[in-house]
């Protein structure tokens, strides 16, 4: 579905994304790991086409994203911190979303905005809200529209962990619907019994791409965390 | 596109420094307007302070709310919308805002002025 060819960006003298390829393909569930600053943001913003690159392409369902804009409406993004104007109130951050991007034939997908408990506090201004209400805002934004590729960048940081079950039951769903789902996230643990693939990414470089299975295999390691962990040092020692 | 012109409206006509710098204007016109005998040289005064400070605080004023909400035009970016329509509907935006605002402070003292004093 998403297929980044060579992508490469530079940011001055940093070097964020080295001649990166990934292929996504429909039902699978992605983690994208990596330290703190190794372009996983960027890889994910470069998709959604707020970053160009300087070189290579990315094509969604086989068509180029460069100047297009209407393949995003196949795409919920989660942004890692969501702000919104002061003061407009969650129900009018819903309304303006479906406003923009409802279409009249098709119900918008409200579970999250239920089992998050939202419609008790619509008419709260979203200044007065708490950082974990505003990331449940941003993931019920990102699941609203039913798309095809949802996109979450750290989806369960500053959720309580009530709500961050109810958002891995939902990625599970979504997943089993046959819809590509791309998760980066610190947290390796939460990631065990959602992800089918890892992508792994070093100072702007793709480490590896491969399925959770065989990684489980190769380390022998039961656990993501403890399975990226052995491949980490694994790396350190040949140098 | 009209869609986000209007809850941007609404967020920015709601906000407290945009409803003080209102009432201030408000305060100016009527005081310079009730201080001064000849009502020329009051619209005079004001004329000084339409051409200095509405200008200045319409640009700081949109300059602040555009980089406070600049992770809410990230969100944007990612809808299917053209950068072209998130822009021209901010600007829209501001440009209705102000116009309102300038129309409400200044506008509405010199409208009652004239009803007062049919020479204007």
């Amino acid at each position: 579905m998403i297929i980044a060819s060579n992508v490469s960006k530079r940011f001055g003298k940093l070097k964020v994304l080295d001649d990166v390829s990934v292929t996504c393909g429909k039902g699978e569930c992605i983690a994208l790991i990596g330290p703190n600053g190794c372009g996983k943001t960027t890889l994910i913003k470069s998709i959604l086409g707020m970053v160009i690159p300087d070189s290579g392409f990315i094509t969604f369902n086989g068509k180029n994203i460069s100047h297009d804009w209407q393949y995003r409406a196949n795409i919920g993004y989660m942004p890692q911190t969501g702000r919104y104007p002061e003061n407009m109130t969650i129900g009018q951050v819903l309304d303006m979303m479906k406003d923009i991007r409802g279409k009249s034939n098709e119900k918008p997908d409200e579970e999250l905005v239920d089992r998050f408990e939202l419609k008790d506090i619509l008419h709260k201004r979203m200044r007065t809200l708490s950082g974990g209400t505003r990331q449940k805002v941003s993931a019920s934004l990102s699941f609203l529209f039913n798309p095809d590729v949802l996109i979450l960048d750290e989806p369960t940081a500053g959720l309580d962990p009530v709500a961050s079950e109810i958002l891995k039951e939902k990625i599970i769903a979504e997943k089993v619907k046959g819809k590509l789902v791309l998760i980066t996230s610190h947290i390796l643990s939460e990631l065990d019994d959602l992800v089918t693939q890892v992508v792994f990414m070093q100072e702007g470089k793709l480490c590896f791409h491969k399925n959770i299975i065989s990684l489980r295999e190769e380390t022998g390691e039961e656990k993501l965390s403890k399975a990226i962990a052995h491949i980490m040092l694994g790396k350190r020692t040949e140098k | 596109m009209k869609k986000i012109i209007k809850y941007v409206l609404i967020d920015i006509l709601r906000n407290k420094i945009m409803l003080g710098y209102t009432l201030f204007l408000l305060l100016i016109s009527v005081s310079i307007f009730n201080l001064e005998d000849n009502s020329a040289k009051g619209l005079l005064s004001l004329l000084n302070i339409i051409l200095i400070i509405v200008p200045l605080v319409s640009l700081l004023f949109s300059t602040i709310y555009v980089y406070n909400s600049a992770e809410f035009l990230e969100l944007l970016v990612s809808q299917p919308l053209k950068r072209r329509t998130i822009w021209l509907s901010l600007f829209a935006d501001f440009r209705g805002a102000w116009l309102l605002r300038f129309l409400s402070a200044l506008g509405s003292p010199s409208y009652y002025l004239k009803q007062r004093l049919p020479v204007l």
